[in-house]
């Protein structure tokens, strides 16, 4: 068992950068995801990792061995890397046997594990069909079993729940998870779906434009967001100019006091801002800003919460998804929208007087501070 | 899966193929033993001391169904087998050309004198000796002995006998360069017989008349085909009214299609005339292979009596030997052109050649 | 996703083997340059500035231009109407427009000359080469086509795009690197056809090239208007890899024939039953005119007709086989790599296609003297010859076939611990395999219908088909020749009808 660890990788083709000074550790046993949107460079690194890739510069080890440096690298089939595509992939011309037992040895040991694994992802009946004869769910895990039939030590999933409707998704994606617990198998699995990255992963790095921008636990990442393109790829966010402002925030009945201290998540309160949403306590988000200079405030939908005690808005607009709604709000008294995410079922209607109040430190970023790390 | 069910088909059928395949072609020909070889240089010297094995390779420009009931003949009477490769004489002459001292080839049997002629001038043909040469009319056999004519052709007038009437027909050469046959006249100008012909009418008319008559026939709009046959084919269709062709084909088409069903006809110009000129088809010995003596007993056997009366019977053709009944309905050898000059010297046949291109009638 | 990387470098091996395939079939090249070589500058500028010797370059390149051009749209628009337009026998229609395959292209121009006598020139040249010439463009187009689904065309048309535009637009991208394939083949086989150009008496290279070895014995001349068949090949070849464009993967659904009707049904028969029609039905009616006028049926010798079937099933067989296995490295070469060097050897590869059999045949008449002596006029040798001249048309299979398979497979059994070679054999070559055998049934085919280099190789009185069918036609005999003129076009039909009915299975991958 052993840390993966990728330093200061860098690759491009011909003269595009891919990826630019990537660094990443991958602790034994955890399960990373690499998220970011479209053609930041995940699957370049992911099959980096997995040998498919020379790199231009840095070192990619596996504990203490050591598997590319530079342009060398050990080739793909000596790396016991596991690797699940995008789509799914099977072998056509084999049976769903022959796809799972492909990189074993022939032998009664390979029938046995064939089995085995077949077993694992429910699919004992179906050994013998052909690829074309399984659905995406099916072929999917199948092409699970034969990556780890080999018994890998890392395994590497390119966004493998991507082709699959959202229900099968979920089911899936647990089933998975909790199968490379039991092997103890250490995975980095590859994604542009935020909700998938926070529910399975044990640590998510995000990534944009060949670039590592953040690493940290999945509510590490979600709270304290190292930018504010970090903040909105990784949940819903509403922006707002502000002007900061050191020192505590004075309140008596906003509840400051209850969310403002540090937690293992986040920081705590670093000072206070002035913005649509009223003097709000605030964390500025790896920085000291001056006092009185303007900076970007980010929060959260669901930190604002309805609340007697809060600013004035009227409803202008609900977005909802069953389990709760995403509505605007008109402030009173400033051009600024924001939208709150209300619980249901008791959703106001359109037109409706409403309270809110921020029920959690807003993030504070720099104005310059654009959404790809300078 | 289907896909590879048909593979394995596939593969069985390969595999039963092959079988098939590897047992039929390897009919390799037997190895020759040669008991003892000494390399003549003089024809005289031949018959002295050489290899006799019982075998010869020929390689005949003429066609199986013709020489090998006669090659046949040969082998029985003669106990030489003879293992005959049959192509095209200009292929043939080309791969001898190509082989080189290295020709496997003892015999070449060609369907026209250029051939040989070529053969010769790259020093591949043995001489022959006297006994041989002299059988045949000089007039109608190499001049240095390099090769020997086997039989002789006519040239001739081939028309549509349901459009044209005899009476209309050209009466010399120079007839057909008339302009009532202007777009009606067939021709196979990189054939070596129309050559020859050409060549007869420069040595009989002289250069400047040959040229005059060449270039009437390419301002009368001479329609090109590839060989003989293929204007005879026309003729016979109606395709054309006029064609220059050997006689021999006509026979060789009436003997396949039926005397009833030949829209052609033949027609000999008068004796004399440069039109009426009679090519070989002839044979020669391959140098390499000068000490086979029983490639001489192959030649010896084309030029007897017994084999130029099978070339009467069979293709109507002329014998070149004397003393051989000619076919019957055909004007007599002594009545037709003789050429007047050696039917395989290249160089005269290139100075031809020089006045066809001249005109554009071939490269 | 396509795995695009950066630019790799093709494995030593790969290369290694790839070169001793080019090297081996530009055997004839070299015998060509060689010939050229050994007249005098002065003479060979002389032959290419003679008039007539541009008349018939102009004419070559022509005639080839004008079949390719008919034979792509003629093939693109047969394979498109047979697999879109539901029709109730649809495979046995491939079949048939796959028949005129099997007719040698002399024995095509034969029988029309019986129903037709006196058609001569450019426009029976051209269309009868098109017809039997079509099949190349056709079959390949239809695989290609089944790979695909109708869907996008489909939208199009809901776009308010006529049919023949939604197809332009949408599903040509898709099927175009087959079809230009198929073109070139059709250009290249066009250039080097002697046989049906000298019946329809127009004038060719070809003819110059026969002209100069009948009338002049001059291998030299023959040997420079072979070069400036090698050199429009070259052209040719070149401007084919700039035109085939990339094969773009295709989300296919599997469904294909829709009914998508762009014509009505009985047109639609019309146009893919012309081919089969002009290339097969019509000349064996001319044969069979010969047969019923002729004397000189024969009694069948049952035994000889059986044996030059065997040799000519037997030989066909074996030079598909080799020349599938000259073609493999340098169509995988070809399929994953780029860059100059690969584009040159691949190029290299197809230029013996241009060139007459007659020129091919001397050229290892030749090379096997100097070589290897002993194998000169045997089995060897011919097959080699056929391998070397036809293995073209297994190029283009073979690489598209390749490249068909998608890298993510052959990733994957890397990643599963198979070394590069050993992934190659159990991933792609098993999915490129319906390609590779396309490649090698038209090798087959071609094998059996060959004649020249077959003359001038064979081993002496062992004969082919298509030598026993020469053999009594030069001799006027075509009552003896309908036999072996009919089992021929059978034999080869054979072959031609499983063509039709390969099917490329890279396409079915989840």
């Amino acid at each position: 068992m052993t840390t993966l660890s990728v330093k200061n990788a860098g690759l491009s083709y011909g003269s595009r950068p891919a990826l630019t000074d990537v660094s990443l550790d991958i602790p034994s046993g955890s399960l990373v995801a690499i998220l970011g949107p479209s053609g930041c460079g995940k699957t370049s690194l992911l099959m980096a990792v997995a040998g498919l890739l020379s790199l231009e510069t840095g070192v990619i080890t596996a504990g203490d061995r050591e598997l590319s440096r530079g342009t060398t690298r050990v080739p793909p089939e000596q790396r016991g890397i596991g690797w699940v595509p995008q789509q799914a992939s099977l072998f056509p011309h084999l049976s769903v046997r022959d796809n799972i037992g492909f990189g074993l040895r022939k032998g009664r040991r390979r029938n046995e594990r064939v089995e085995e694994l077949a077993a694992l992802i429910g699919l004992t009946g179906f050994l013998d069909r052909s690829p074309g004869q399984l659905s995406g769910g099916q072929a999917q895990r199948v092409a699970l079993a034969r990556a780890l039939a080999p018994s890998p030590d890392v395994l590497l999933l390119d966004e493998p729940f991507g082709a699959l409707d959202s229900v099968l998704r979920h089911t899936l994606a647990r089933d998975v998870v909790e199968i490379l617990r039991e092997e103890d198998i250490t995975a980095v699995l590859v994604t542009h779906d935020r909700e998938e990255a926070l529910d399975l992963a044990d640590r998510v790095a995000v990534m944009d434009s060949g670039r590592i921008v953040q690493v940290g636990t999945p509510v590490e990442v979600y709270e304290s967001p190292a930018t504010p393109w970090v903040a909105s790829f990784v949940g819903d966010t509403v922006e707002l100019a502000g002007t900061w402002r050191h020192g505590a925030l004075q309140c008596q009945q906003c509840g400051a006091a209850d969310f403002c201290g540090p937690t293992e998540n986040r920081p705590g309160c670093t000072g206070h801002v002035v913005c649509s949403l009223g003097d709000v306590a605030a964390t500025a988000q790896g920085y000291v800003p001056e006092d009185g200079a303007a900076v970007r405030v980010v929060v959260r939908p669901e930190w604002l919460v309805p609340a007697s005690s809060g600013i004035s808005a009227t409803v202008r607009g609900v977005s909802y998804a069953g389990h709760d709604a995403l509505v605007e709000f008109d402030v009173a008294g400033q051009k600024d929208r924001v939208r709150a995410r209300i619980a249901a079922p008791f959703l106001p209607s359109i037109g409706q007087d409403f309270r809110l109040a921020l029920r959690h430190p807003a993030l504070v970023f720099p104005v310059s501070q654009d959404a790809t790390l300078a | 899966m289907s896909s590879f069910a048909r593979t394995r088909t596939l593969t069985l059928l390969v595999a039963s193929s092959l079988a098939l395949g590897a047992c039929a072609a390897a009919e390799e020909p037997e190895a020759a033993t040669e008991e003892t070889v000494v390399i003549q240089e003089s024809a005289e010297d031949i018959a002295v001391v050489a290899g006799k094995d019982d075998y010869v390779i020929l390689y005949s420009g003429r066609e199986e169904s013709l020489v090998q009931p006669l090659i046949d003949i040969f082998m029985e009477q003669s106990g030489v087998q003879v293992d005959i490769r049959y192509a095209g004489t200009s292929e043939l002459a080309a791969q001898i050309l190509e082989e080189g001292s290295q020709s496997p080839a003892a015999v070449f049997l060609s369907q026209d004198a250029g051939a040989l002629g070529a053969l010769g001038d790259a020093g591949l043909l043995e001489t022959l000796p006297a006994q041989i040469s002299d059988r045949v009319d000089p007039a109608f056999t190499s001049s240095d002995g390099s090769w020997v004519g086997v039989t002789g052709r006519a040239r001739v007038l081939v028309y549509d006998s349901e459009t044209v009437a005899p009476e209309d027909l050209p009466t010399d050469v120079d007839g057909i360069v008339a302009p009532q046959w202007s777009g009606k006249v067939g021709v196979a100008p990189a054939n070596a017989s129309f050559q020859s012909f050409v060549t007869a009418y420069r040595v009989m008319r002289g250069e400047t008349a040959a040229d005059q008559w060449v270039s009437g026939l390419v301002i009368n709009d001479p329609q090109i085909y590839e060989k003989n046959s293929a204007i005879l084919e026309a003729v016979n269709a109606g395709e054309i009214p006029l064609g220059l062709i050997n006689h021999y084909y006509w026979y060789q088409m009436e003997s396949e299609r039926g005397a009833d069903n030949m829209r052609a006809a033949l027609y000999f110009l008068p004796a004399g005339d440069p039109a009426a000129v009679v090519n070989v088809s002839g044979v020669g010995i391959l140098a390499a292979q000068s000490s086979d003596l029983d490639a001489l007993t192959l030649v010896e056997f084309l030029v007897s009596d017994q084999a130029q009366q099978y070339f009467v019977k069979t293709t109507f053709e002329y014998p070149l030997v004397p003393g051989i009944t000619s076919p019957e309905g055909l004007p007599p050898l002594s009545e037709l052109a003789s050429a007047g000059f050696d039917l395989s010297d290249l160089r005269t046949l290139a100075d031809t050649q020089d006045l066809l291109r001249k005109y554009g009638l071939i490269f | 996703m396509t795995s695009l990387a950066p630019v790799k470098k093709p494995p030593t091996w790969l290369v290694g083997l790839s070169l001793v395939t080019v090297v081996i079939v530009t055997i004839p090249l070299v015998y060509v340059v060689l010939r050229v070589s050994e007249i005098p500058w002065a003479e060979i500028l002389v032959v290419l500035s003679r008039p007539r010797v541009g008349e018939i370059t102009l004419n070559t390149v022509g005639l080839s231009a004008a079949v390719s051009f008919t034979a792509l749209i003629g093939g693109v628009a047969i394979a498109g109407l047979v697999t879109r337009v539901r029709f109730r026998g649809a495979k046995a229609l491939l079949l048939v427009s796959a028949l005129p395959l099997a007719v040698p292209s002399y024995l095509a121009s034969y029988g029309w000359l019986v129903i037709t006598p006196g058609i001569n020139g450019f426009v029976p040249s051209w269309l009868l080469l098109s017809a039997v010439t079509v099949p190349y463009v056709t079959l390949p187009v239809a695989a290609a086509l089944r790979g695909t689904s109708a869907e996008g065309e489909a939208v199009a048309r809901t776009l308010g795009f006529g049919p023949l535009r939604a197809f332009w637009l949408v599903t040509w991208p898709q099927v175009r690197p087959a079809a230009i394939a198929g073109a070139l083949l059709v250009f290249l086989y066009t250039l080097s056809d002697y046989g049906l150009v000298a019946m329809l008496r127009y004038e060719t290279l070809t003819w110059g090239i026969q002209q100069s070895f009948a009338a002049s014995f001059d291998r030299s001349q023959a040997a420079v208007l072979a070069l400036l068949l090698v050199v429009i090949a070259l052209v040719v070849v070149a401007g084919e890899r700039s035109a085939r464009g990339q094969v773009v993967p295709t989300t296919a659904t599997l469904s294909t024939a829709e009914s998508l009707r762009p014509l009505p049904r009985t047109l639609s028969l019309a146009v893919i039953l012309v081919a089969p029609l002009a290339g097969v039905v019509i000349p064996l009616m001319g044969l069979g005119i010969r047969l019923v006028g002729a004397e000189t049926v024969r009694e069948i010798d049952v035994s000889r007709l059986a044996l030059a079937t065997g040799v000519t099933v037997g030989m066909a067989v074996l030079a598909a086989l080799i020349a599938l296995l000259l073609a493999v490295p340098v169509a995988a070469l070809a399929a994953r790599y780029s860059g100059k060097w690969v584009a040159g050897l691949e190029t290299l590869a197809y230029l013996p296609h241009a060139i007459p059999g007659i020129v091919i045949g001397l050229s290892l008449v030749f090379f096997s003297l100097a070589v290897l002596p002993p194998l000169y006029q045997t089995t060897a040798v011919l097959v080699f010859a056929y391998a070397v001249l036809f293995m073209p048309k297994a190029l283009g299979t073979a690489r598209a076939s390749i490249n068909a398979v998608s890298p993510t497979l052959v990733n994957v059994a890397r990643t599963l611990g198979a070394k590069p070679f050993s992934a190659w054999a159990r991933v792609t070559l098993p999915l490129a395999l319906p390609g590779l055998g396309i490649g090698a049934l038209l090798v087959a085919i071609a094998t059996m219908k060959e004649l020249p280099a077959t003359l001038l190789l064979r081993p002496t009185g062992v004969n082919t088909l298509a030598t026993e069918l020469w053999s009594r036609t030069s001799a006027g005999e075509f009552g003896g020749a309908a036999p072996y003129a009919a089992l021929l076009v059978v034999v080869a039909a054979i072959p031609a009808m499983i063509l039709s009915g390969v099917r490329s299975s890279a396409k079915e991958e989840l």
